[in-house]
């Protein structure tokens, strides 16, 4: 047993102060009387000092001390374990993701989360060993190893709201290490489940022990928005989708505004448990911040707005790096995609050309080098190498391939659109090595990766590990639909100075380096309607900012030049509250006895009461005195 | 004499009772109490046949001539009638608050003056142990100083014996008289037996039981250490409202038992609360008309 509030044992000082009373009580009031006998005929034999008088007396005494210590007891709010709980090692795995922000009874479920922690903290009856671990923007330690309650109790508190995701995996996982070499390790994740993912996590680590929180399920939310300009027709396509995580269909409003002007409602409806999506064409060529939000009243307010960036729309401009008697294959392909290359404003240069081009000046959208041997470095944010493998992108050539066909290998990829391959081949490739991680396009029969993307948040890189002009007619007419693709999605995501669309607590780094001079960018963040200006200084022309704590849009400016991010929820795993039912025979945290189905302290308080009522009566009725 | 005990107050209100006794006591009771006064002294009281052995002066004979049957008359005898007040000086009596042995004092004092007054003798016993010397048969209005003395130079002390006391009285006297005994009357089946002894020699009896507001009523409550004032005996007690319910109704079981007791015998009690002066009292006894019977 142990007194989860010991400073109750302070009132056993009032156990000396009650054999203090009885000792005075003791020293009775002489009283002269006419004739005892006469009273002793009342009351039975007396004798002063005898046996049982004694045993009265002292039985009053322990009756009294006995009442004291089960008021201490129950004061103190006692658990009791019967032999039966052990001490763990156990590590609290909170999760602090947006769903945890559902309202539950005018609390969040984070604050659900919170009381948990200190239910289940104190009202373990042994000497456990905790450690309490965020699973939030970071995966955190917030309480290290202790072995008090009230340490777990303050770390919990001391966890602020996190509006975007969380990796609980990931924090399991580091629990789990955490807790190698321990005593009887134990993982408890206090979550809501995070959209089914903790059942799986559950089912695989038998240290992993789900305490659920919260009960409704009544949410929707716009779990993903996104803009693509459609350079073509001069229009923005916003892809929006909808879940709706309740067991009720729902008819609502989407309403779409651009630069806080509403350009749009759309009446929705959506079954139970159902999605919603739809794109919706939109004429702003200038762009514009868009706010979508559900006009609808849920658990969690978090997704029911999102934010996207609608680029203007321009041609994009292209710099060709290529030997000149190579160059009219290339010039021919971009010339065809006027209106989406800017013909006037693409240039073609001669790799020789390469070290005194004016990066800032010419400012291409996106750069295609047609070179055996690329830079080691490039201050471009777009590039398209051809039979050149850069060393920026981590892949390297460790022999060559002879004649090997081409195979689609992502088709689902932008820069796979339109796509047919089947047959193409080429003379002959680079056998590349990949050393970072990059989606393959096109990959040999044997798997070797032909044509490859590499993602970087400062540049994109798609990489042909061939030269193009030695390939045959099946390709070659495929060819400029891949570098149409290149251009379209490429210069999208690559011209932009930053991502245009991040989730809650992802860190934005910039894409492109800032202009020389530029020490400083300053971002606004326009969260609940309030801009608030960060200073960013950067490093070597790059920069990233973290204040993405909050769904809103962002803006930078870089020099004279501006860029925009949007920060959004829009995420499936957190709309969908529904809240994860445990099973009859999950594992349990053992927790405290209680007695006769009571809390510990109740029947505690109880039974001194009773034992007053008894010893009032037995005075009474003189068994004690 | 005393002067806290018996001031002038007090003599003025012995006179008074004095004179109260005399006009409902001895004055309307005259022919039915046997007394030695003068003038008084041989009464007619019935007939009844004659038996052998009785005295032929007492044959009624004129009855015998126009009846023909021998009748003797017979007569009231003529006896003195003495007053024995036995005064209870046990410890137990200076309990209280006004003290009842003071109290008793005073009756005894009041009942012997007006003994003195009225009747033949009059003595005043202390008795505890056994019966003491005392202020033995005295007449006349002029022992009335010699008599507070004698009674306030008693103090309380010791222990009671009720039937020894009573035992020595009977050996001291020769014939009945009227015997008082003012007392607590703790101890009641030797105070029974007592009373028996002195009804057995003919002694009319009345008995005052002195008792104190406090033991009617005892005022404690809680936890007390009882001492008895006669035997230092003691006893710890937890006084609850309880007891003291019981204790009231045992007190007043006791009283009831002393007085039903008398009543029996035809003997006088009365319960003599020390917080009733004790004039009223007195005057209350008197009207009642149990003193003499």
């Amino acid at each position: 047993m142990i007194l989860l509030a010991p400073v109750a044992l302070w009132l056993s000082l009032v156990g000396g102060a009650v054999i203090a009373l009885y000792l005075l009580k003791i020293k009775r009031q002489r009283q002269t009387v006419p004739s005892l006998e006469f009273w002793r005929s009342l009351t039975g034999p007396q004798h002063t000092r005898s046996l049982m008088q004694r045993l009265k007396r002292l039985l009053s005494l322990l009756l009294w001390l006995l009442i004291l210590l089960l008021l201490i007891l129950s004061i103190g709010n006692p658990v009791f374990t019967f032999g039966k709980i052990k001490p763990r090692s156990i590590i609290v795995v909170l999760d602090n993701s947006a769903s945890m922000q559902t309202i539950e009874d005018d609390t969040t479920r984070l604050e659900r989360a919170v009381a948990d922690v200190r239910r289940m903290t104190s009202g373990r009856p042994v000497r456990d060993e905790w450690l309490l671990i965020e699973s939030g923007r970071d995966i955190r330690v917030t309480q290290g190893w202790t072995h008090r309650a009230a340490d777990m109790i303050d770390g919990a508190t001391t966890i602020l709201p996190h509006q975007g995701e969380t990796d609980l995996a990931e924090a399991v996982a580091l629990a789990d290490q955490l807790l190698e070499g321990k005593r009887r390790p134990t993982i408890v994740v206090v979550s809501d489940g995070s959209a089914g993912e903790l059942e799986r996590i559950a089912a695989s680590n038998e240290r992993v022990i789900l305490r659920p929180i919260g009960v409704r399920r009544d949410n929707v939310g716009i779990t993903q928005i996104r803009v693509r300009p459609n350079r073509q027709r001069s229009t923005q396509h916003v892809f929006v989708r909808v879940s709706n995580s309740s067991d009720a269909a729902r008819m609502l409003d989407l309403v779409l505004e651009v630069d806080g002007t509403t350009v749009g409602v759309e009446p929705i409806e959506i079954e139970a448990e159902g999605t919603w999506e739809s794109t919706l064409v939109m004429e702003r060529p200038e762009g514009g911040v868009l706010r979508a939000y559900l006009d609808v009243d849920d658990a969690l307010t978090l997704d029911n707005q999102a934010f996207a960036i609608m680029p203007p729309i321009r041609s994009a401009r292209v710099l060709l790096v290529s030997d000149p008697l190579e160059a009219f294959f290339f010039e021919q392909a971009l010339g065809a995609m006027s209106p989406l290359v800017d013909v006037d404003g693409s240039a073609t240069i001669d790799p020789a050309e390469l070290q005194s081009v004016d990066w800032h000046a010419a400012a291409p959208d996106l750069v295609i080098l047609n070179m055996a041997a690329p830079p080691p470095s490039l201050d471009a944010s777009a590039v398209v190498t051809l039979n050149g493998l850069p060393a920026w992108t981590g892949a390297r050539s460790i022999g060559e391939l002879a004649e090997p066909r081409l195979n689609i290998a992502l088709t689902s990829h932008p820069l796979m659109r339109f796509l047919e391959l089947a047959g193409a081949q080429v003379a002959r490739a680079h056998r590349v090595e990949l050393t970072r991680p990059a989606d393959v396009l096109v990959a040999s029969d044997e798997g070797d990766p032909l044509v490859f993307h590499v993602r970087d948040p400062r540049q994109d890189t798609m990489c042909f590990a061939f030269d193009v002009l030695e390939t045959d007619l099946p390709f070659r007419n495929s060819f400029p639909i891949m570098l149409r693709n290149a251009v379209s999605h490429l210069v999208e995501e690559g011209a932009a100075w930053t991502p245009s669309q991040v989730r809650v607590g992802e860190v934005i780094m910039s894409r492109r380096r800032a202009p020389e001079g530029v020490q400083t960018v300053t971002a606004y963040t326009l969260f609940d309607e309030e801009e608030i200006a960060h200073d960013i200084t950067t490093q070597d022309g790059a920069f990233q900012f973290e204040g993405t704590s909050r769904p809103g849009p962002i803006r930078f400016e870089i020099g004279d030049d501006l860029a925009y991010a949007a920060v959004n929820v829009a995420s499936e795993r957190e709309t969908v509250i529904t809240p994860m039912l445990l099973p009859e025979d999950a594992p349990r945290l053992a927790l405290s006895s209680t007695l006769a189905s009571a809390p510990p302290w109740f029947v505690l308080g109880v039974l001194a009461l009773v034992l007053v009522l008894f010893e009032w009566n037995s005075f009474h009725m003189r068994w004690t005195e | 004499m005393s002067e806290a005990l018996f001031d002038k107050d007090f003599l003025r209100t012995l006179e008074y009772l004095e004179l109260i006794a005399r006009r409902l006591v001895f004055g309307r009771e005259h022919a039915q109490r046997m007394s030695s006064r003068r003038g008084a002294s041989i009464e007619f009281r019935d007939f009844r046949e004659y038996s052998p052995g009785d005295d032929p002066r007492t044959v009624d004979w004129s009855v015998y001539a126009r009846l023909g049957e021998l009748v003797v008359k017979l007569y009231r005898q003529e006896q003195e009638l003495d007053l024995w007040v036995l005064l209870d000086r046990s410890a137990s009596m200076s309990f209280g608050e006004p003290d009842k042995f003071q109290y008793a004092q005073r009756l005894a004092a009041a009942l012997a003056y007006i003994g003195m007054c009225n009747m033949d003798s009059a003595s005043v016993l202390p008795m505890a142990q056994t019966l003491e010397r005392g202020f033995v048969r005295m007449r006349g209005r002029g022992a009335i100083f010699r008599l507070l003395d004698d009674i306030a130079a008693i103090r309380p002390g010791g222990t009671t014996d009720l039937e020894a006391s009573v035992r020595g009285l009977i050996s001291r006297t020769r014939r009945p008289g009227l015997v008082v005994l003012i007392s607590d009357f703790y101890g009641l089946q030797g105070a029974q037996r007592a009373i028996n002894q002195l009804r057995f020699f003919k002694h009319q009896i009345y008995a005052i039981q002195v008792v104190s507001p406090w033991e009617l009523d005892p005022p404690i409550r809680g936890e007390h250490r009882l001492v008895d004032v006669e035997s230092q005996d003691q006893s710890d007690l937890v006084i609850t409202d309880g007891l003291l319910r019981r204790y009231r109704q045992a007190f007043d079981d006791f009283s009831v038992q002393l007085r039903r007791y008398c009543l029996r015998y035809s003997i006088g009690c009365s319960l003599a609360p020390t917080n009733t002066p004790f004039d009223e009292f007195l005057t209350a006894v008197l009207q009642r008309g149990g003193l003499v019977a």
